[in-house]
Order: C-alpha cells, then sequence, then structure tokens
C-alpha cells in the first residue's frame, strides 16, 4: 500500500517538472491531508476515487523502491515532503478549482505584506496608558471638577489600567504564523526582529536564558516596567543587536538600567527616547544622546533625577528638532532651572509639549516660553513648581496678551502661592470662543480657588446684564403707542 | 486687568407661551412684537407657531422665543410643547367675549400640570374693541380679570395689538418678573383704561 | 479616433476596453503604454494579460475604474500608512469568496496594482488573528513543510514570543 502511493506521488513529480505551469492542466483533486501523507497511516486507493483515474493515467516508472540519482527527489523518508526541493516557490496546490500557478501564500512578497499588516493590526507595545484627564484625588475634588454627585462617583471608580496591554484575541499572531510552514516562519521572523519589547521579567529571562536564533534589527525597543532587571541583563540582550535602525528607545520604569553606546551607533535615526524613573541616567548620558542624536523628537525623562541643567543644556545645544519634553520629577527638581531650559526652548521652533513638573523655573521662563513658543506650544505642565507666583501665568494668559492661543492643556496642581486665577478662567473662557477646550488641571485646594473665583466673577457678570435689561426696561419711549390718544379719538368720534 | 467683558457678549434666552382660546389675538400679539406688523384677517393657527426675537442690549443680547398654540380644541395634545421649560406663560383672553375668560381657569390647570414653576401673565387682547362695549361691561370685565390675576398671582394687561397699545411693556415686564428687577413703570388701575398691574 | 481605449485581454481572450486612465492604475500596463506609445495613445491598443482569467480581471478593472481618479499616497515606509484600515468601498469590494480574493491578489501583484494588493493583504491579514497554525494552514490551504519534531522546536525556541 505505502509503496504504491510513494510511487503515485513520485509519478506526478516527474510529469511536473516537464511542463510549465501555465500549460499544465491536470486537475489534481487529492485533498491534502497529513494523515494520508504520514507514513503511519495507510493510504487507499478508494480515497478521492474519482480523480484517482487522473493519477492513473499518468506513467509509471519503475516498479523498484530505489530512486535514481538523477530524480530530483530525494530519499522520501528522510522528507515530511517532496516537494519542498522541488519548486521552493511553487508548489502544486491541490484543490478543485482550476487554478494553476502559484497561491499568494507562497509568493514572499505578499506573505511579507500580509504578515507586516497583521502586525501592525494586533501587536500592542506595551505603553504608560494617558488617560484624557488624571483621577480625582478624592469625592470632593471630583465634585468640585464635575459639578454633580454622580458625575464626582463615576469619575473616582473609574478603573483605568496604567498599561495598555494588549487583547487576547491578537496575542501570539506572529507566533502562530512561526509554526505554519517555512515561508511563514521566515517572513515571521523577518517581522518578529524589527521591534523588541518586553514588560514581563518572567517572559525576558525566558528570552535571555534561550535566546532565538534571530537577529534583531529593532526599529523599537521598549522595556517597560522591568523594576528588577539589572544592567548586565540589557548588555547581554542588547549585544548582538543591530541598532542602525533605532528610532524608538524606551525603558520605561526601569530603574537600574542604562542604554550602552552601542544603542546610539546610528543615532540620527533616533526620534523618541523615553527613560522614565531611572536611579542611573545621568548628565553624562545626556551629554552622549545629545552629540548622537540630532533629531531626536521626543525625549522623555520623568524622574531621573540625577539629570541636571548640565545634561540638559546639552540637550539644548545640540538638539533643535523636540517637539515633546518632559523633565517632571518628584525629587531633585531644584537640578532643572531656567539656565539649561530657557536655552531649550530657544533652540527648539517646534515644541508643542513640555513637561516640567516639580522644576525649579522662575516666573521669568513663563515669560521666555510665552514669547517664544507661544506659536506651537498646545500642552504645558507646571505642576509643583515652587518657583512660580501669580506674576507670570495669571499675568501672561490675561486678555491684553496674545500668549499661548494654542494652549490645550495646562496643569498647575499643588501651586498653592497662585492666588489670582481669574485670568486663568476667562482664559479657558476665550479659547472656548476659539474651539480649544482647555484642560486646567488643578488639585483639590485650588479647585476650590477656581470655583470661587469663577462664581465671583459670574456673579459680577450677571450684575452687568440685569443693568442693562433694566436701563432698556426702563426707557419710556419703547415703542407702544399711549392709550389716551385711542381714548380721546373714541370720544371725539362719539361726540360727533 | 483688562475688562474682557467687552469682547464678550453675554447671551440670554427665555421661552414664552401663549395660552388661551382661539381666536384671540395670540398670533397677532407676536408677529406684532416681533416683526411689528399687524394683519386684520384671521388665519387659523394649526398646531404650534414659533418666532424669536433678539434684542441686544449694549454686551447683552436677550432672545424670547415665543410658541403660540393653536386654540382649537384639537391641538391641546401639543400643550406641553408649548409649556415645558417656557420661563412665562401668557394666559389670554379677548376682552369682548367673557367666555375666553372665563376659559382661562380651565387652561391654567392644564398647564400647571406641566410647568409649575413657569411666571404666569394674563392679557387680555383688542383694547380698542374693548372701550366700545357699555360702562358695565367693562367694568365687570375688569373685575373678573382683576380677581383670576390675583388667584392666579400673575400681572394682568389689558393690550390692543392693532394699536400698539401695552405690546413692548408685556415683555419687559415679563423680564422684570424673571430676573426680579425693579421697573419704573406706572400702573394702570383705572375702569377704561388698558389695565397694567404687575407690582 | 477620439478616444482611444485600452483593451485588455484576459487569459481566456476575453476583451475588455478600458478608458487609459483606469488602466494605468497598473504600473505595469502603463509603463506599457507609455513605452510603446511614446507620443501618447493615437489608436485602440490591445494589452494581453496572460495570467489573470476573464472573471478577475473584471473584478480587477472594476476596482480600477471606481479609483480612476483617487491618488494614493506615495510608496513611503510609512507605518502610520499601512496601519489605515481598509476603506469602506474596498472592503465590501473584496467581500468574496476566498479563492477571489487570491486570485484579485495576485493579480494586483502581477499588474503592479499596489493599493489593491495592500488592501487584499489587509484583509487576509484580519483572518490570521486568533488562528492556530493548524487552523491557519487549513483556512488558506498551506501545507506543512515541517516536521513534528521541528514544529516542537520552533515552538519552544520562540516561548519568549507567545504573544507577539
Amino acid at each position: 500500500m505505502r509503496r504504491s502511493a510513494r510511487r503515485r506521488i513520485r509519478s506526478l513529480a516527474c510529469t511536473t517538472t516537464t511542463r510549465t505551469p501555465s500549460s499544465c492542466s491536470q486537475q489534481f483533486s487529492l485533498q491534502l491531508d497529513d494523515a494520508e501523507f504520514s507514513f503511519d497511516s495507510s493510504y487507499t486507493s478508494s480515497s478521492p476515487a474519482s480523480d484517482a483515474s487522473d493519477l492513473e493515467s499518468l506513467p509509471d516508472l519503475t516498479e523498484d523502491d530505489s530512486t535514481p540519482n538523477t530524480s530530483p527527489i530525494k530519499d522520501p523518508v528522510t522528507r515530511s515532503y517532496y516537494f519542498q526541493d522541488l519548486m521552493p516557490l511553487k508548489p502544486i496546490s491541490f484543490e478543485t478549482t482550476r487554478r494553476d500557478g502559484p497561491s499568494i501564500f507562497e509568493i514572499p512578497e505578499i506573505v511579507h505584506k500580509i504578515l507586516e499588516f497583521a502586525d501592525i493590526q494586533s501587536t500592542v507595545i506595551p505603553q504608560e496608558h494617558t488617560p484624557i484627564r488624571r483621577k480625582p484625588l478624592s469625592f470632593n475634588h471630583a465634585l468640585l471638577i464635575h459639578g454633580s454627585k454622580h458625575q464626582a462617583e463615576l469619575a473616582l471608580n473609574d478603573q483605568l489600567p496604567d498599561t495598555i496591554n494588549d487583547n487576547y484575541e491578537t496575542t501570539g499572531v506572529l507566533y502562530n504564523c512561526l509554526q505554519v510552514n517555512r515561508l511563514f516562519k521566515q517572513v515571521a521572523t523577518e517581522v518578529l526582529r524589527k521591534k523588541f519589547f518586553f514588560s514581563d521579567e518572567f517572559k525576558l529571562y525566558q528570552f535571555l536564558s534561550n535566546p532565538p536564533d534571530i537577529k534583531f534589527k529593532p526599529t523599537v525597543f521598549v522595556l517597560h516596567k522591568l523594576f528588577q532587571v539589572k544592567q548586565q541583563a540589557l548588555d547581554r540582550i542588547s549585544f548582538p543587536f543591530d541598532f542602525s535602525d533605532l528610532e524608538w528607545l524606551e525603558l520605561y520604569m526601569c530603574p537600574k538600567l542604562i542604554p550602552g553606546a552601542e544603542f546610539f551607533k546610528d543615532g540620527h535615526k533616533l526620534k523618541k527616547l523615553i527613560i522614565t524613573g531611572s536611579k542611573v541616567i545621568d548628565d553624562e548620558f545626556l551629554k552622549m544622546v545629545s552629540h548622537c542624536c540630532p533629531n531626536l523628537e521626543v525625549l522623555d525623562i520623568r524622574a531621573c533625577e540625577l539629570v541636571s541643567d548640565a545634561g540638559v543644556y546639552q540637550i539644548a545645544k545640540r538638539c533643535h528638532k523636540l517637539t515633546t519634553i518632559n523633565l517632571g520629577r518628584k525629587q531633585r527638581g531644584y537640578l532643572i532651572t531656567d539656565h539649561s531650559l530657557t536655552k531649550l526652548i530657544k533652540n527648539n521652533s517646534k515644541l508643542e509639549t513640555v513637561g516640567l513638573a516639580g522644576c525649579h523655573i522662575s516666573d521669568k521662563f513663563l515669560w521666555d516660553l510665552a514669547t517664544v513658543r507661544s506659536d506651537t506650544l498646545q500642552r504645558l505642565s507646571l505642576n509643583n513648581c515652587p518657583l512660580i507666583s501669580n506674576q507670570s501665568i495669571p499675568l501672561i494668559l490675561s486678555s491684553t496678551t496674545p500668549y499661548f492661543h494654542k494652549l490645550s492643556v495646562l496643569e498647575l496642581r499643588f501651586n498653592y502661592q497662585i492666588t489670582v486665577w481669574q485670568p486663568v478662567i476667562e482664559f479657558k473662557r476665550r479659547q472656548e470662543f476659539r474651539g480649544i477646550s482647555l484642560l486646567l488641571e488643578v488639585c483639590e485646594t485650588l479647585m476650590l480657588r477656581v470655583r470661587q473665583q469663577e462664581m465671583d466673577m459670574d456673579k459680577v457678570i450677571s450684575q452687568r446684564i440685569f443693568k442693562d435689561i433694566l436701563d432698556w426696561a426702563n426707557e419710556a419711549n419703547d415703542g407702544d403707542s399711549s392709550f389716551h390718544e385711542l381714548l380721546s379719538s373714541r370720544r371725539q368720534v362719539a361726540l360727533v | 486687568m483688562g475688562d474682557s467683558q467687552q469682547d464678550q457678549n453675554n447671551q440670554v434666552a427665555l421661552k414664552i407661551g401663549l395660552i388661551g382660546d382661539s381666536q384671540i389675538g395670540k398670533t397677532s400679539l407676536m408677529v406684532k412684537y416681533v416683526e411689528g406688523s399687524f394683519d386684520e384677517d384671521y388665519i387659523q393657527t394649526l398646531g404650534v407657531n414659533f418666532m424669536d426675537k433678539k434684542i441686544q442690549i449694549r454686551n447683552t443680547t436677550i432672545t424670547f422665543s415665543i410658541w403660540d398654540l393653536g386654540g382649537q380644541k384639537e391641538f391641546i395634545n401639543m400643550l406641553p410643547l408649548v409649556s415645558n421649560d417656557a420661563v412665562a406663560i401668557l394666559f389670554m383672553f379677548d376682552l369682548t367675549r367673557k367666555s375666553t375668560l372665563n376659559s382661562i381657569k380651565e387652561w391654567y390647570r392644564q398647564v400647571r400640570g406641566f410647568n409649575k414653576t413657569a411666571l404666569p401673565f394674563l392679557i387680555g387682547t383688542k383694547y380698542d374693541q374693548f372701550i366700545d362695549l357699555s360702562y358695565q361691561d367693562q367694568v365687570e370685565i375688569t373685575q373678573q380679570a382683576k380677581k383670576f390675576g390675583h388667584a392666579m398671582k400673575a400681572p394682568v394687561i389689558f393690550c390692543s395689538t392693532s394699536h400698539s397699545i401695552n405690546v413692548q411693556k408685556i415683555f419687559k415686564i415679563i423680564l422684570s418678573k424673571a430676573f426680579d428687577l425693579r421697573l419704573n413703570l406706572d400702573e394702570i388701575n383705572n375702569i377704561g383704561e388698558p389695565i397694567l398691574i404687575y407690582k | 479616433m477620439s478616444n482611444p481605449k485600452v483593451i485588455v485581454i484576459s487569459s481566456d481572450d476575453e476583451k475588455f476596453p478600458v478608458d487609459p486612465k483606469v488602466a494605468e492604475k497598473s504600473l505595469l500596463m502603463k509603463n506599457m503604454i507609455n513605452d510603446l506609445n511614446p507620443d501618447g495613445l493615437q489608436e485602440d491598443f490591445e494589452i494581453p494579460t496572460p495570467n489573470v482569467r476573464a472573471n478577475v480581471l473584471a473584478k480587477v478593472l472594476e476596482w480600477c475604474e471606481h479609483h480612476k481618479n483617487t491618488i494614493f499616497p506615495d510608496d513611503d515606509d510609512e507605518d502610520a500608512k499601512k496601519s489605515a484600515p481598509v476603506e469602506e468601498w474596498d472592503k465590501n469590494f473584496l467581500k468574496v469568496d476566498q479563492e477571489m480574493l487570491y486570485e484579485i491578489m495576485l493579480a494586483a501583484n502581477y499588474l503592479n496594482i499596489r493599493p489593491l494588493l495592500d488592501a487584499g493583504c489587509k484583509m487576509v491579514a484580519e483572518m490570521i488573528k486568533g488562528k492556530s497554525p493548524e487552523e491557519l494552514r487549513r483556512i488558506f490551504n498551506i501545507v506543512n513543510d515541517f516536521s513534528p519534531e521541528e514544529e516542537a522546536a520552533i515552538r519552544r525556541e520562540n516561548e519568549w514570543a507567545e504573544d507577539r
């Protein structure tokens, strides 16, 4: 049984070598099934009976089992499938349609496109989840923000995850493709090597202990919340990598890790650098980045408390394409001041987002920012900036000045030293007029102040309205005719 | 600090409903107030009529949205449309037909079912024809109207759309009542004169 | 001849006369037209497409006709462009049985009509989600050329990529 099966297939293979695909008009309707072709099961000629006749009609080769050296088929026992060697790109498809020629899944370029799209559709790189607005700090805070108890409760209980994580339905797409067949494995590997990211320490160690045979050439390299991972691990991982295409490097909350020089080999391609919560990133590192990465657009080094003006100054000197800069921190804010930041904002004409939480910037810096960057600035965070006062923001935002007309987010939490809020409220209302819904983030105490001053302002407006109405209403000349005239004219008529 | 109020116009919007029997002059009053014109011919209002009047006072724009309900019985189900969210309801009757004043009781009851907070006003129309009635009739109607107004806690105003008597004053009084402002307007309380009681 | 047409001929000898603008959506045909008619089209011009059957060609030309005025962004390797979802009309257009979809894609590949091929690939990519390797082979009719040992080895070696 087995022997005859082999012979039939052999003969099938031979005939196809002599014909070109377009003229091949055989109808191969043998159902391809692993079970039938595994050498453990017996092959019965009764399966796809009607089509077996086509095979039967093909000339049979010799009865003996030995394969001649000239045959392209190698020893079938060691191979799981013959056709691989025959025509690597154009195996015969056993189907009921009349199609001849390759299937799309045999054309590498097409498979590559498909898997790239699949990757884009389903791969989720672990990232910090940015909510539309910050969660309220307490119930009262929520009440002040939203106005109604119901809304306040909703806002407080809104449980959003900290990290965007993948949906189980879309996981493992490339992993599954790796196992489909050789071509798919080849292409899937090509796609896999372009992105490297981990958010799970265990999986990272799994990777390290059993490194796959893939030469990574990532455009994206992201490590997310790997608190315990040590520098040696990062060095071992990155050693064999080819970083010449790297555009996005992110070490989010990986306190012990610092990327080595190898990451910045082709640093002019790097656009996004995010390293937050690091205990090792310092001014020397920033200096190196400033030399290697002149095209940097996003720089987020929040909570990297070793970084000071010195490092930021280097960035300011050489990086002029920044759109986003975030230097926020909880401690050691005194290390970041006007000295580096003024130069930074002056040298970067496309700045849209500036995050300076906790930094010791002064009122003068804010005036500089308003004068040079009002044309691009959209988001500004000044939470906990102890040196700013009523002399900057309230005056900058007053109606007589044209500053920050593109601002859509302004964070001023915990700046209790700011007591003048009317200009901020009026600025918010002017922005509404312009079609920009300004998000003003303040903490509870300040929110109370804002609301009170808002009410005072509204009262003034209302009183103005009432005065206007009263003046109008008390105007004697309103268009009505006097009834006296009517009465006297009637009497005259009566008299007549 | 600059006066930002100059750049901004304050918007005040008020919805006003006109309720009463048919052929009283509700639509005419609305048209007269909004467009300043008066048409002798009667055209029955089918359902609800609606007009906006905008008044600009310095930096404030007042918009009166006036909703006029057809008086025929078949339009009664549109009553909620006219009375819901209204700031003021003008209960109107024809000064020359006593029956229309009697209907006010029922209209008032119906409207109250939909809107308990609207300010009621009792408006008598066609004053120019009212003065042609006998003195007795004038007394009777005036006293009855004042009684109703007192019971409804509503200002009482007699007006004439055709002769432009008290038309503008109605809306002035509405505004002053809505915002609790003190109007300088003198009341009129003599038989034969177009009653204006609101204080 | 006032408006010379391009006559596309399928593998089974069916002729499809179309506006040159429609045919030029295929870079292959566009280049042929320009190379062989350097002074512009003077008369009807026949282009045989021996790899494309009539029913498939009809669909492909229908797509070209619908998009004859669409300007597609240039061949940038921008991730943003790649992740744009398939346009509604294209999505409905490609709601055909799998075989036809693949034929259309093959034809688009042969005729070099990149946007059509991309749309097809995106739709196939959608089908990949949530399917095991075995299921993938089944629905796409792909031959497994791994031995069971090889397959197991791949699974083991790439455990780190389980959620990729």
